[in-house]
């Protein structure tokens, strides 16, 4: 085996321009991988956090009725407390389960600000500061003020604040519709000002304090969601059952939906699939620059059919002249996975930084998705396109290989 | 006890739709330890008949017995284990793996027999090596080499395994007289010293004039066999 | 022509080679023509939806509204004139026009509220101009002069409303006072514009009128024309009779986003034409290479009979161009099958989005069909034959240039 090797990796250099392009190939075809995974994982990955963040956590809680009502934030199917627990019981209940970092409520409903020209809408969400800070990305998105803490005060997006000609500073009045549908209007202070490339933060949200939203809306200690964040979200499956049954023991299984992220939203499920898809189209780009492999070793076998007589001659069996050759082809995908790996991981890790502008592309989509998509540079995506190259092309390899071992020896002999 | 022996041995080669026959009922035992000369003009079968008695072929009717086995209904596999460990070859053009240099082409050979350390097949080499006369040359490669050499390290390379048998076919027809005769001396050398039986087919008479066997073939019959001693 | 015939003979001496190699070209223009296939499909229905259903091909409105559409607004409406009208009727290829009022409204049904698209239509003319009527699953368009609406059975749905309920229309009037209208729902569509479908209720012009207290005014006129194709010209030709304020806009005008995201698109689908291509470069490079290789003593014979570089270049630049003509044909007749397999049964819309709701932005929904077009089949053959040619070229030279002496002792 060894001495097999070690001829094969000799005979690479037998021509060197035909090897080279054979190299070439592959470390183009391992170049895209890498960049491709980079870009794509860049996109789920931004899109995956920017989900949980702002639409499912780890784990959601609603009331059944309301993954329907959703839309109309509607504010009659709360999480209000469980059995005869209250709300704050629940949340101080589900954070002692195990696994569960944090429990975040949030309370959603339409708002609408009266400007000169027109009533413009927005999305008022009643949170809790300090634990949406410690959540999400908010922070580094305030760029003026702060976060709201208490009483009568708002946050909102700099395209929002643009559209109803507010700064920092300055009161807002905002009309809404109570839960027991009565429309009334209350006065805020603008404490802070969000500056996002996600349309929802930046043109749609206004964030005020939780137990001020309760109380204008007639909601006490009531959320029309849960999020529970864990350690790590690839565990939210397994935490789920906990929570689940928690709700069960108390006697809400009935009332309440608890949710996984990865369930929470079709575009997720969507992303998940393509990923899979994604994998066969490298596959499929592998193959193609394989190709070229099977033609050099196609012609390398013809013009050594001599030697491979010889070599049978001396007693080398089928298997060995077929290993030889696949020894060949993998010698070069190895070297030309590797530069191509490198090659990819140079060119994420510059545009890990630089990124792509689709915000034209995503204007009309009503997904979470970042504008800006920056690739990731991560060792795993040259790893993974390192070994597809190698293993597809020794793989294909055995077509010329094959061709090689089935050589008549005495055939091979006469042919000078 | 005769080494090989062949029993009504046919071949018949397909060519297209017409069917060439190239051997038509030999028989022919040799004893170990033969220098032997195959020769013939050209197309008479000598090649053929090398191929057979070498495993490389399988004929179309007759018998090989080799060492006592018949080789008949061996597969491929079983044939190449044969080639392996029983059969070495010296061919007309050389045909030395380029790649590699003079050391290392004879060391091929028994790198598939894979019973030597490492240790012992570097002074196995080597000592053959120096005795073919390549011992300086060892490292250089098949380009670098004359002719002459080239076939030195042909024949180190067939004899390095010990073989019962070493089958050449025209191994002078590339080298002027001069350097054949001195492969030839070597030839005959290593068969007398190693008891090693050879076979090689030629129509230089020089060449066989070195021969202690001269068997005729014509037409893929065998018309002449006589020995000298 | 001697060359022709040699490049010929030289491709099929190794056919496998060549066809594998121009497989590499077969496969570039196979997803190529499938994905764009797929994309022409979706625009036209985009288009036509857009044309049927939201724009009419022409709109008529003042530029001031026009850049703040998407708001709504009330101000920088039009007051209809007969002059105007007439003006727009005088269009060529002018079939039929319609007046529309677009405005904010949120929608209640006692006890959830939702902002939608309010849309006020004349009732006498719209379906002239648009297909709404053909859409309708259940009962009537509403009637001039009364207080019935129609809405999507999905907005419906979510609602909680049935045909025949009454839904509550709450907005703010031109003079910042709230307004409603008690709407009977006289009938549910579902048209296949997603949007239009959960967020718009069609109501009759003048009901919208005299509640937002506007008197006659509208916020654009739409216009159908004979022909499609028509509307860029027409809309030129309109403006440059039309005075400021007004202003016409062709349908492409109104579908602007979707016109910039299949850009974006395009501009993916180039991005990976060109990577597989670029490949199979890479592969005609090695072919030429190996070509080169095999008959290097044939080379160095041919430049011994005193055959000149130039013409090996040839020789082997035609050869390549064969190898991307076979490609480009067996590209396409595989894209061909490609898309007629698609278009027998057509792509359920929810298929390519995993089971989700997902338009990816298109205004489309159901089962869609790929397009035609014959210029992105010459577009993709020529480009295709045209990158075989150029990565020839230095591979070819290399050849030609060694030594014919060296080639005929080559090894």
């Amino acid at each position: 085996m060894k001495f097999l090797i070690n001829i094969a990796f000799k005979n690479m250099f037998r021509n060197k321009l035909r090897t080279i392009v054979s190299i070439l190939a592959i470390a183009f075809a391992v170049m895209i991988i890498v960049f491709a995974r980079g870009l794509i994982d860049g996109m789920i990955e931004d899109t995956y956090s920017l989900y949980i963040h702002y639409d499912t956590g780890h784990i959601k809680i609603i009331d059944q009725e309301y993954e329907q009502k959703e839309r109309l934030l509607s504010l009659q199917y709360t999480v209000n407390g469980v059995g005869n627990k209250s709300l704050s019981e629940m949340k101080k209940e589900l954070n002692n389960l195990e696994g569960i970092k944090m429990v975040i409520p949030r309370l959603k409903f339409g708002a609408a600000v009266s400007t000169e020209k027109e009533l413009v809408q927005m999305l008022a969400w009643g949170v809790v500061g300090e634990k949406e800070l410690q959540f999400t990305n908010l922070e580094r998105q305030l760029v003026e003020g702060r976060m709201v803490k208490s009483g009568r005060e708002v946050v909102m997006g700099t395209k929002l604040l643009a559209k109803i000609n507010k700064s920092v500073g300055e009161d807002v009045t905002m009309v809404y519709t109570t839960a027991f549908s009565s429309f009334q209007g209350a006065t805020f202070e603008i404490v802070g000002k969000i500056e996002s490339n996600l349309p929802l933060l930046n043109e749609q949200l206004v964030f005020m304090p939780l137990d001020t939203a309760q109380r204008l809306l007639y909601l006490n200690n009531e959320s029309t969601e849960l999020l529970l964040v864990t350690n790590n979200r690839e565990q939210a499956n397994e935490y789920l059952p906990a929570v689940r049954n928690y709700l069960e023991k108390n006697g809400g299984a009935d009332k309440y939906l608890a949710q996984s992220w990865k369930n929470g939203n079709s575009f997720i499920q969507l992303l998940e699939v393509s990923e899979t898809i994604y994998n066969f189209v490298y596959l499929f780009l592998v193959l193609l620059s394989s190709i070229v492999v099977i033609n050099t070793l196609v012609m390398i076998v013809k013009e050594r059919t001599q030697e491979i007589g010889m070599m049978s001659a001396l007693g080398l069996k089928k298997k060995e002249v077929m290993l030889l050759f696949m020894l060949e082809g993998s010698a070069m995908a190895v070297v030309g996975s590797f530069f191509g790996a490198l090659a990819g991981g140079a060119l994420n890790y510059y545009l890990s930084g630089v990124g792509f502008d689709y915000s034209a592309a995503f204007e009309d989509i009503d997904v979470l998705m970042n504008p800006i998509i920056y690739p990731t540079f991560k060792i795993e995506h040259m790893v993974f396109a390192f070994a597809i190259g190698v293993i597809v092309t020794t793989l294909t390899a055995i077509i010329p290989a094959r061709r090689a071992a089935k050589l008549d020896p005495t055939e091979a002999l006469r042919e000078i | 006890m005769s080494l090989i022996k062949l029993k009504g041995l046919e071949k018949t080669y397909q060519q297209g739709k017409i069917a060439v026959p190239a051997l038509r009922g030999v028989d022919l035992e040799i004893e170990s330890g033969e220098f032997t000369t195959i020769f013939g003009p050209s197309g008479s079968g000598k090649t053929t008949l090398l191929n057979m008695i070498g495993c490389l072929d399988k004929s179309t009717a007759g018998e090989i017995i080799f060492d006592e086995h018949s080789i008949n209904d061996l597969n491929s596999k079983e044939l190449a284990e044969v080639r392996r460990y029983n059969l070495g070859f010296i061919f007309q053009s050389y045909n030395l793996i380029p790649v590699l240099t003079a050391f290392e082409n004879v060391e091929f050979a028994i790198r598939l027999i894979e019973k030597h350390s490492k240790k012992e097949r570097k002074n196995r080499v080597m000592s053959l090596l120096e005795e073919v006369g390549l011992g300086e040359m060892a490292h250089r490669r098949p380009n670098e080499l004359s002719g002459g050499q080239k076939q030195r390290v042909a024949i180190a390379r067939a004899l390095i395994k010990e073989p019962k048998l070493v089958l050449a076919d025209e191994p002078t027809a590339n080298l002027d007289s001069e350097t054949s005769q001195e492969v030839l001396e070597l030839m005959k050398e290593m068969n007398r010293e190693l008891n090693t039986t050879f076979i090689f087919s030629t129509h230089d008479p020089q060449v066989m004039d070195y021969a202690r066997r001269l068997i005729e073939i014509k037409d893929g019959k065998i018309t002449n066999d006589q020995r000298r001693d | 022509m001697f060359f022709l015939k040699m490049a010929f003979k030289n491709l099929t001496r190794h056919k496998r080679r060549t066809l594998i190699t121009a497989l590499i070209i077969a496969f570039a223009i196979l997803i190529y023509i499938m994905t764009e296939g797929l994309m022409i499909g979706m625009t036209e229905m985009s288009f036509n939806n857009i044309i049927n259903l939201e724009s009419g091909h022409l709109q008529v409105a003042k530029k001031s509204y026009w850049d703040d559409r998407e708001e709504l607004p009330l101000d920088n409406l039009i007051s209809p004139t007969e002059e105007l009208e007439n003006k727009i009727e005088e269009t060529t290829g002018f079939k039929a026009m319609t007046k529309r009022l677009n405005f904010s409204i949120r929608l209640n049904n006692g006890i959830d509220e939702l902002p939608v698209t309010g849309v006020g239509i004349d009732p006498g003319q719209d379906s002239k101009v648009f297909r709404l009527n053909k859409y309708l699953v259940k009962g009537k368009m509403p009637r001039a002069g009364t207080s019935e609406i129609i809405m999507g059975t999905k907005l419906a749905e979510l609602m909680g409303f049935k045909n025949g309920d009454y839904a509550i229309l709450l907005f703010r009037t031109d003079e910042d006072t709230f307004n409603t209208i008690d709407g009977e729902i006289v009938g549910l569509f579902n048209t296949p514009h997603p949007s239009l479908n959960e967020s718009s209720v069609f109501l009759p012009l003048s009901t919208a009128q005299s509640r937002l207290n506007i008197e006659n005014k509208i916020s654009h006129y739409a216009i159908r024309l004979t022909e499609q194709d028509q509307a860029i010209p027409a809309a030129k030709r309109l403006n440059s009779r039309l005075k400021d304020p007004y202003h016409a806009y062709s349908w492409k005008d109104a579908a602007q986003s979707l016109v910039t995201m299949l850009e974006m698109q395009e501009i993916e689908t180039q991005v990976i034409l060109a990577i597989i291509l670029t490949l199979a470069a890479v592969g005609i490079i090695n072919t030429v290479i190996l070509s080169a290789l095999e008959r290097m003593e044939e080379l160095g014979m041919m430049k011994a009979l005193g055959m000149h570089e130039r013409e090996i270049v040839y020789t082997f630049m035609l050869e390549a161009a064969g190898i991307g003509i076979i490609g480009g044909i067996m590209g396409i007749i595989m894209g061909v099958i490609g898309l007629a397999i698609f278009n027998i049964n057509g792509i359920d819309m929810s298929a390519l989005t995993a089971g989700g709701n997902m338009t990816y932005g298109f205004p489309l929904k159901g089962t869609i069909y790929a397009g035609w077009e014959l210029n992105s089949f010459i577009f993709v053959f020529l480009y295709g034959f045209f990158i075989s040619i150029l990565a020839s070229v230095f591979p070819a030279l290399w050849a030609a240039r060694k030594d014919p002496i060296k080639a005929i002792y080559h090894r």
